[in-house]
């Protein structure tokens, strides 16, 4: 499925996508393979890193640097792969995107107030 | 001229995607804020907060988690091996990878529900925490209610007697109250009060030596503390250490009836079942949905024309899976 495919008609919106999906079948099942054994991997990363950082082998901030860098890969992994956003992101990065950029400014703008005017008051 | 306006590709308003697919991720892009509100709070509070409990302190284990996080890969993984065999038009292993699906979600759920029955047992629920912060008077209480009780445990276990007496009465008294109960004349609740002291009871005749020695080290260290002034009275770090030293022994022998403090757990317990347990209803969605699958195949009616369907339940689940990576971590290990 490209971008420059014809666009479906509405007699039968979903044809070209289950065409494509046909036609790539076997390279389809071996990414999902490679993306499979890459997310056991990452997830025995990041409690290798949080055991590492328990036993003083590496300090918590690396291990925190790790483990979330870490989960942002294995989401991206299941978004693209899994989620068929690698075809799909043209059609719906519209949609996404925005909630992608709120999501983490919601928290974001918590700190301030929450967060760092706390610290500054009374440091633990 | 007829012909070549019948050759013309008709005109198509919209997403060159189904229907069913843009109302999906529509819907996966609400999830994503509501569960954005729930982890930023998380995030929120635990950096706003001046301690945080440890996954020991709670009862966590992280193998536990990791366990968890590897059955939702897999599931994800049948998933799309599911809908690649619908485009194939191999029906039969669709529902076999669905089934696996399933039971993967299945099992997920069960290790949840044994996580949550260990929090149920050591009463880590919101607003059942009792000591939940080490400095100022909540610290001061803290060390007031260790003294007092443990010199309650010395006192009973140093005259086997008295405390079989004890026990001995309370559940007379007990049996008599769960007759009124049966007539609605006393609450449940001070019938549990009366069941936990019963079975508190029964914990200190089997207390061993060890720990009935390391409780008299506690209390002679309070003891010390509380001779030694005002300044020693007012240490957040003395309470920390006495409620360190109280949390070996108590995961040493969880015979001992003395509590420790889980710094904000009443705030981490509230995030944990919030998070975890909207989670776990989603799943359970998820799994509905398999079933329902699983259904149109026993009936024999699964076919090429349900490939949407498993596509767009896959999005589903494999969102679903996306929130946990992000819990995981969170929850169990930075």
């Amino acid at each position: 499925m490209t971008e420059s495919q014809t666009p479906p008609t509405p007699a039968s919106p979903t044809a070209p996508e289950g065409q494509e999906h046909g036609h790539h079948g076997e390279s389809h099942l071996q990414a999902y393979l490679v993306v499979f054994g890459a997310l056991i991997i990452f997830t025995a990363i990041s409690f290798l890193a949080n055991t590492a950082a328990r036993h003083h082998f590496i300090s918590s901030f690396a291990s925190f640097v790790i483990i979330l860098g870490v989960a942002v890969c294995k989401a991206t992994l299941v978004g693209m792969y899994f989620m068929h956003l690698i075809t799909d992101w043209g059609r719906v990065f519209l949609m996404i995107v925005p909630a992608l950029v709120l999501a983490p400014l919601l928290i974001i703008v918590l700190l301030p107030d929450i967060v760092l005017a706390w610290q500054n008051i009374m440091p633990p | 001229m007829a012909h070549a306006v019948a050759e013309e590709k008709p005109l198509h308003m919209g997403l060159p995607i189904s229907n069913g697919k843009v109302a999906m991720w529509l819907f996966l892009v609400t999830e994503i804020m509501f569960f954005t509100g729930l982890i930023g709070t998380y995030i929120v509070l635990r950096n706003g907060s001046r301690d945080w409990p440890t996954p020991a302190q709670v009862h966590l284990e992280e193998w536990i988690g990791a366990l968890n996080t590897f059955v939702l890969i897999c599931s994800s993984f049948t998933v799309v091996l599911a809908h690649a065999a619908i485009l194939k038009g191999n029906t039969g292993r669709t529902a076999l990878y669905i089934t696996i699906t399933l039971a993967l979600g299945a099992v997920f759920l069960v290790v949840k529900a044994y996580e949550y029955n260990a929090k149920f047992e050591h009463k880590v629920l919101p607003g059942l925490i009792p000591y939940d912060q080490y400095q100022g008077s909540p610290g001061i209480r803290y060390r007031t209610y260790v003294r007092d009780k443990l010199q309650e445990i010395l006192a009973l276990t140093s005259q086997p007697a008295a405390l079989d007496q004890q026990i001995e009465a309370l559940e007379k008294a007990l049996k008599v109250q769960e007759t009124a109960r049966e007539a609605d004349k006393l609450s449940d609740e001070a019938l549990d009060r009366m069941e936990a002291r019963l079975e508190e009871l029964q914990k200190l005749k089997k207390l061993p030596k060890e720990s009935l020695a390391q409780c008299q080290v506690i209390l002679n260290g309070i003891l010390e503390i509380e001779k030694a002034g005002t300044d020693a009275l007012l240490s957040e770090q003395q309470v920390r250490g006495l409620s360190e030293q109280v949390q070996q022994l108590v995961h040493h022998d969880e015979k001992v009836p003395v509590k420790y403090i889980i710094p904000y757990g009443n705030a981490w317990a509230s995030c944990y079942f919030v998070m975890t347990g909207f989670h776990a209803l989603h799943v359970l969605g998820g799994l509905v949905v398999f079933v329902i699958i699983l259904l149109i195949a026993a009936f024999g009616k699964l076919g090429a024309q349900h490939s949407s369907m498993i596509e767009l339940t896959g999005l589903y689940w494999h969102f679903v899976d996306i929130v946990w990576i992000f819990l995981f971590p969170l929850l169990y290990l930075v």
